[in-house]
């Protein structure tokens, strides 16, 4: 099991080193509501979210491996969509978006102008990753998964990364999540913290996750 | 190909302890945070979340305004 940390936690610094300058390091706020938190603040992230860490480490990993994708597809409802629009436009290559019909309008105009194109019509929770197959094979595209890929993993706990170098102190590391389409909570994917607690010797800290309780599958996917 | 146990516990917050926390985002830390972002804060509230230093990752900030307006208005 260490050694399985040891390995993750070196991909996490190497994803950090990757996807600097194209992302930002955001602050970790002290507060007055108690003085023991630290606040990551991710909304001022590029594209308002953590997501362009994952999508960035997931598209430089591929083209400095010679893997250059002719373009890049993903299926979100906004974040992710942000995150792989941006990384694509910054890596060269066309991304094409997924986005379902009732997803939020702000989000979907961001993508756009991020010059991603955007499919939504016909477009809904239930058909989504069929849809995805179905283009993807049709165009040669290449998948950016927002949550089951490593190189996403890495890039997203990045953030942790920051955090714990600002504060190696933390007992607990708080992060939002939704719940699969299967039911089955995904806390561990894009979070891999636990695995940096036990690099930087801080075997007191936790990881903790926090969902709604009303959550459904479509909140998950691509909302935190 | 995923390791399963990393995470130490879920915990779950209502609705309502979602709305009580982006009020709180907004008006006490000036953090324009959609709700799902919110949700480390939710917990805090909530009194679930282990007591000690904690960080909180709070994302994202790409809220829907209708919801937030009423959220905030409510």
């Amino acid at each position: 099991m260490s050694g399985y940390i040891e390995e993750h936690a070196a991909q996490v610094r190497r994803a950090a080193e990757r996807i600097r300058g194209h992302v930002r390091r955001t602050p970790s706020l002290g507060t007055d509501l108690d003085p023991h938190l630290r606040l990551k603040a991710e909304c001022f992230q590029v594209t308002g979210s953590f997501k362009p860490r994952g999508a960035f480490n997931a598209l430089l990993a591929l083209v400095e491996s010679g893997r250059r994708p002719k373009g890049v597809i993903a299926v979100s409802f906004g974040n992710h969509a942000q995150a792989v629009a941006l990384a694509a436009r910054t890596v060269g290559v066309p991304a094409l978006i997924l986005i379902p019909e009732d997803a939020n309008p702000t989000k979907v105009a961001a993508t756009r102008a991020l010059g991603a194109e955007v499919i939504q019509e016909g477009i809904n929770f239930a058909n989504r990753e069929r849809r995805l197959r179905e283009v993807m094979a049709e165009r040669e595209l290449t998948l950016v998964h927002p949550f089951d890929d490593w190189d996403v993993i890495h890039g997203q706990g990045t953030a942790a990364l920051e955090l714990l170098s600002d504060d190696p102190e933390l007992r607990t590391v708080v992060a939002p999540l939704g719940v699969t389409a299967a039911g089955k909570p995904a806390a561990s994917r894009p979070w891999p913290a636990r695995r940096l607690r036990l690099r930087t010797g801080c075997v007191r800290q936790r990881l903790g996750s926090v969902r709604s309780r009303s959550c459904s599958a479509r909140d998950w996917w691509t909302r935190s | 190909m995923f390791g399963e146990g990393l995470v130490d516990e879920v915990v779950t917050v209502t609705e309502d302890e979602i709305a009580a926390a982006v009020r709180l985002a907004w008006t006490r830390l000036r953090l324009a945070l959609e709700p799902t972002g919110a949700l480390p804060l939710a917990a805090h509230i909530a009194g679930r979340v282990p007591k000690g230093p904690a960080g909180f990752i709070l994302s994202g900030g790409n809220s829907n305004f209708e919801t937030v307006a009423k959220l905030l208005t409510s």
